[in-house]
């Protein structure tokens, strides 16, 4: 039992900056013994760097933190073991090449609390489990254990390394619902014996069913915390992750729609972990069409960029392009198609950073004429085309001759941005384009991406940003656990709705929320 | 008739002592294999590639052998090699883990200048002049065994080949059956879920580079104090790499390092016996010689094709923004 | 970083300059170590640097023997600097070189009777294909099973030198040289001629060619970007669409087509024939020359030039100081490992200045 201290955690203006944004700014949290408290937000909100300062894996430029009560310094995990504090990650921190005892063993000395022998160990981890209301194979190999499964390895590790305060990182972002429901038993229990749980996600409907309060973050910095006994709506939680104001809507262009030309049907997708990623999604992309694809990033946003521009195969269904099927071909075939793409990951994928700009321009494109030139590769051509490309959008570079590595975030996108353009392409998938940028730079790329779609590129705009969603669409879609649950045609929707339904909130969109399918 | 049957049991021994000697020296060739590969297992386990090794050994083979002759002592040489190999694995450390730099660059540095700076030195100290002698290096016998008639002589061996033998499980152990061995096998697999089950990652790759060091250093001592009893422009060979390749198709576990080490050892002494005894003549000298490395390459291509390598080697860690 | 702001183009600058820094410490670094190894063992450093140059630069043995030298450099380390580019590390040129030269040898007597001009490129073909055999194999096993390349050109090096001992000594041994085993020479037809004017053969003219098409193979060509994309960023290679395996196979095959050139001109220009311990002393030793020329194909001639220059005034020094020519490769390890920390402590650096934004 938990000694009978005021908060169990005490945060005061805890601040973290990262190279060219502020992750989390003043923020002060609190968090009581047997409490399971939400922590709200979009993506970038700062809950993950929050959670991961108490956790000891960041410092904190600024501010002060209290576990129970007194005033502590939590330099690494170590020091954060020692203090009581478990944080279950969302990727999981599992060696999936050890049993389950060996990964729950890992730490125990550090934080105080060794066995003598594996197999105490393991007896303790199907004791435990039990109590728990689960079963689990100490012996078995975490990588062949379901995802749930893994789960409760890494609740177990939290718990036998003795925690008091256990952070649960999205938790529910990998399970089926069903395994959700197990999780959520579990969780009652710890927090009923005392243990204090900050419980990470940006799913309202369980934040509002489990938790006790919940803490809003937004662009790193704390809205406010309500109690759950004092929520009237879940409209007004929603206000607070997406901002009060509901911005009147940019007069846009006329759009004119044309045929069709993608169309992906019944598509099923795996991620890295072999796990579902898009399941049985239906598409359908028309000349000159802008389709807005909103979503809280997790739900398969990547997996869908990446099989629509062949860079990761379908488990199921096809996708056709002017009527044929574009199964088997692979990224250099597609962009010879017409389909760009704009990663959301430049400096991973995107661009080589030890390259120049010129040199990062041509990497789609030097294959074939202009750029081409039998074996040689017209540099002078590529350079006058970055040069005249590093005018056109404003991007701060020393000319073409740079290398990419002197670039700052933002210039780096808008390069990436400009090669995938270029080629004037018939399907554009832009995945956060503008993430990460200043507002003058989105307000360009944003017009950029307008003056494709007049032009009769289908742009798919997959994007964190519900603004931007809204600024840009013709038709919006909503893409959650992997499923595209809502398609709405701009004129129907308002920020609420598609909000509500970002959240898998869907019994509040109101009739709209039905698949309305051009 | 009578004579056919005295030469049928004559031969039966004459087989059974070939034999012998050459598994007693398979042990003898392996030996230095072993001890490098061992170190390595627990080095790149851990997420670190150690290409210097073979420059490890050459220093030290050279540092063991002046000293021993300096100090006159085989002991003290084989102290001063392994304290070179340390040494080295130190500088390693700082450059690797600390400054991180590429671990490529690092290892082939070091072993171009262990080339050139374990040859000039050997001119340095010595000259034109003929090398001096070394104490006599009494095998070690393993008492009762050694009297069994004929294959006797296999327990009658240099003290390091049974420290080799000795290190194996001990080693396996280590790595397989303590929270040490866990914490090092966390490093190479994920070094992030270490740090955050509080392992001092950057630490733990010091400690564990000083060992690889200690190792190839007792490798190297091995080679110019026990296998021959001088120093030789570039003596190992490439024995540091095909350590290294053995490590990699052992699948970094100790038990199958010794198997893999005893094996190239068969094929060295098997080059060694062939040309002493002049079997096969119809297969060339030379041929045989290329053996250890044919082998090599063979075991990579039948074990380490489906070899998982720890996902984290050779890459510096730092915590993720 | 504002481009603007005389901050921001100074950075910018230098961030190119940069590596070139890397390499001056790389350089300056060693030979100050160096310097204090040559004092610690009673030596002059002064004497020692002057006198090596001196004897490369300003004796006509000298200058002769290091632009001989220089040839086998050059054309090694220029192949060599197209795989490393591409992140592939083939470290046994010294056998693929080896097997090169005795290509050579066999075409050059094989084919004796058939006049200069065609001889002389048939030769030096068959050098390149002998080194492409041998470096075949750790290419496919790279390429389709991941096997470290490091570990199997070097077993392939060591391959070479045993065959090498066999086939000078059995198959290939001249019969009339009763001496010393030795390889049937080639042909008078097969020689390489001298430059006019001078008694330096034409190997430097075709390396100095080599260098410059493998400059433009990779600054031009597309094959030359996507070994340079496949090196920086193995992710956006994919991304892009690169076909990997080709990409390996193909650079670890010109490195090795190169290192077997060398070996055909050190035949044609120089030998003749083959001893059998014929050992070229350029394997590992190309390897931080490639570094430290910042994988520039036309910064490597001056580079090659500076090293041959090395050996032969360290050989010849060796003879009028008494200093061991294995200075030498302390002082080019020590280069390569100032030359890691030299970098490491750059892209600090940028982290550092980074973060403070």
């Amino acid at each position: 039992m938990l000694d009978k201290a005021e908060h169990a955690i005490r945060t005061v203006g805890i601040t973290k900056r990262f190279p060219g944004v502020v992750a989390n700014r003043s923020i002060d949290f609190d968090l009581m013994p047997g409490e399971i408290h939400g922590l709200l937000g979009e993506n970038g909100a700062g809950k993950t760097t929050l959670s991961s300062i108490l956790a000891g894996y960041y410092h904190p430029d600024e501010g002060e933190i209290y576990v129970r009560d007194k005033f502590v310094r939590i330099r690494s995990p170590r020091d954060a073991l020692k203090l009581g504090i478990g944080m279950v990650y969302q990727h999981f921190s599992l060696v999936p090449r050890f049993n389950v005892v060996e990964n729950v063993l890992l730490g125990l000395d550090v934080a105080g609390q060794d066995v003598k022998d594996l197999k105490t160990l393991a007896n303790a981890i199907s004791q435990r489990a039990t109590e728990l209301g689960f079963t689990i194979d100490p012996w078995a190999e975490v990588s062949e254990l379901s995802v749930g499964e893994q789960q409760r390895v890494e609740i177990l590790k939290v718990l036998f390394r003795g925690a008091s305060i256990i952070i649960l990182d999205e938790p529910t972002s990998v399970l089926a619902p069903v395994e959700v429901e197990g999780l959520f038993r579990t969780i009652k229990s710890l927090a009923s014996q005392g243990r204090s749980i900050v419980f990470i996600t940006h799913k309202l409907v369980e934040a509002l069913e489990f938790c006790d309060r919940i803490t809003v973050l937004r662009s790193g910095v704390k809205v406010g915390t309500l109690s759950k006994s004092r929520l009237k709506s879940a409209r007004e939680v929603v206000q607070m992750m997406f901002g009060a104001e509901i911005e009147p809507t940019t007069a846009k262009r006329v759009q004119q729609v044309g045929e069709e030309v993608l169309r992906a049907e019944g598509v099923f997708v795996e991620n890295d972990l072999g796990h579902e990623a898009l399941r049985n999604v239906s598409l359908t992309l028309h000349k000159g069409e802008i389709m807005g694809i909103a979503g809280v990033e997790g739900n398969g946003q990547k997996e869908l960029a990446e099989a629509l521009a062949a860079i990761r195969p379908l488990k199921a269904g096809r996708i056709l392009m002017g009527g044929r099927s574009v199964l088997g071909s692979n990224p250099a075939q597609q962009y010879d198609l017409g389909v760009a793409y704009i990663t959301d990951d430049r400096v991973g994928e995107g661009l080589v950073r030890d390259l120049t700009v010129a040199e990062n321009f041509v990497l789609k494109s030097f294959r074939k004429p202009p750029y081409r030139k039998g074996l040689i590769i017209d540099w002078r051509r590529a350079e006058k085309e970055a040069d005249h490309l590093i005018d056109e959008y404003a991007i701060v570079a020393r000319g073409p001759r740079s290398i990419a590595r002197t670039l700052s975030g933002g210039n780096l996108q808008k390069l990436l941005v400009a090669r995938e353009l270029s080629r004037r392409p018939i399907v554009l998938v832009a995945s956060q384009p503008t993430h990460g940028l200043d507002a003058r730079t989105t307000q360009y790329i944003h017009q950029k991406l307008v003056e494709q779609a007049s032009q009769g590129t289908a742009v798919v705009l997959i994007s964190n940003d519900l603004d931007e969603v809204f600024a840009l669409s013709d038709t919006i879609a909503v893409i959650y656990r992997g499923e595209i649950i809502g398609l709405l045609p701009r004129g129907h929707a308002t920020r609420e709705q598609v909000a509500h339904l970002m959240v898998g909130l869907q019994e509040e969109s109101g009739k709209a929320a039905e698949l309305v399918q051009k | 008739m009578e004579e056919g049957k005295g030469l049928s049991e004559l031969l039966d021994p004459i087989i059974i002592m070939f034999l012998t000697f050459l598994f007693g020296s398979m042990l003898r060739s392996a030996t230095p294999i072993l001890l490098t590969a061992l170190g390595e297992t627990y080095g790149e386990s851990a997420g670190v590639l150690n290409l210097g090794a073979e420059g490890m050994m050459l220093t030290a083979a050279f540092a063991a052998f002046v000293a021993g002759v300096t100090a006159n002592s085989v002991l003290i040489g084989v102290l001063v090699g392994v304290g070179t190999g340390m040494l080295i694995g130190l500088i390693v450390a700082f450059l690797v883990v600390t400054l991180r730099a590429d671990q490529i660059v690092v290892g082939v540095g070091f072993d171009v200048a262990a080339v050139g700076s374990t040859s000039l030195g050997l001119r340095v100290v010595y000259g034109t002049a003929q090398l001096p002698l070394l104490p006599p290096r009494e095998a070690v016998n393993v008492a009762p065994l050694s009297s069994i008639p004929i294959i006797g002589g296999l327990f009658n061996q240099p003290a390091l080949v049974y420290v080799a033998i000795l290190l194996t499980p001990i080693f396996y152990y280590g790595l397989y059956r303590t929270r040490f061995g866990l914490k090092v096998r966390t490093l190479g697999e994920n070094p992030m879920v270490a740090d955050t089950a509080g392992v001092n990652v950057f630490l733990f790759r010091y400690m564990i580079l000083v060992l690889v060091g200690a190792m190839a250093g007792l490798a190297g001592a091995y080679l110019s104090l026990y296998q021959v009893s001088f120093f030789r422009d570039n003596m190992t060979q490439g024995r540091g790499f095909i350590a290294i390749a053995v490590t990699m198709f052992a699948r970094w576990n100790p038990v199958n390092v010794f198997v893999a080490s005893l094996l190239y050892g068969g094929a060295e002494s098997l080059a060694g016996g062939v040309q002493a005894l002049g079997f096969l003549r119809t297969v060339p000298n030379e041929v045989v010689l290329m053996l250890p490395y044919i082998f090599t390459i063979a075991g990579l291509v039948a074990l380490a094709r489906r070899a998982r390598i720890p996902p984290a080697l050779a890459r510096p860690y730092r915590r993720e923004l | 970083m504002k481009s603007g702001t005389l901050r921001g183009a100074i950075l910018s600058s230098t961030s190119v300059l940069r590596p070139a820094l890397s390499t001056v410490a790389a350089i300056l670094g060693a030979l100050l170590a160096g310097a204090i190894i040559l004092t610690a063992i009673g030596f002059n450093p002064a004497e020692v640097y002057y006198t090596v140059f001196h004897e490369a630069w300003y004796t006509e043995f000298g200058i002769r023997k290091t632009l001989i030298e220089t040839m086998p450099f050059l054309t090694i380390v220029s192949g060599l600097l197209v795989c490393f580019r591409a992140g592939l590390w083939n470290v046994g040129v010294q056998g693929q070189m080896i097997i090169g030269g005795l290509f050579a040898n066999i075409i050059g007597y094989v084919l004796g009777p058939l006049p200069s001009p065609l001889l002389i490129p048939v030769m030096l073909m068959a050098g390149m294909l002998g080194g492409i055999v041998w470096v075949l194999p750790s290419a496919i096993m790279k390429a389709r099973w991941d096997l470290n390349e490091i570990v199997t050109t070097l077993m392939m090096n060591f391959i070479a030198i045993d065959l090498e001992l066999y086939l000078v000594k059995g198959p290939l041994r001249d019969p009339k040289i009763s001496t010393h085993p030795m390889t049937t020479p080639v042909a008078p037809t097969a020689e390489l001629p001298n430059i006019p004017g001078t008694e330096v053969h034409i190997g430097i003219i075709i390396a100095l060619a080599l260098s410059f098409v493998i400059y433009l193979l990779m600054s031009r060509t597309t094959l030359g970007y996507q070994f340079r994309v496949l090196g920086y960023n193995i992710n956006a290679a994919r991304y892009a669409g690169l076909s990997i395996s080709r990409l390996i196979i193909l650079s670890l095959l010109v490195s090795g087509a190169t290192a077997g050139l060398a070996g055909a001109v050190q035949v044609a220009g120089v030998m003749r024939n083959i001893d059998p311990e014929w050992v070229p002393f350029y394997g590992f030793e190309a390897v931080p020359l490639v570094f430290l020329a910042n994988f520039n194909a036309l910064a490597v001639i001056p580079f090659s030039f500076l090293f041959s220059s090395f050996l032969v005034g360290g050989d010849l020094m060796h003879r009028a100081v008494g200093l061991p020519i294995f200075f030498i490769d302390v002082l080019l390890g020590l280069m390569l490992l100032f030359f890691g920390a030299a970098e490491a402590v750059r892209h600090l650096e940028l982290r550092w200045r980074k973060v403070r934004g």
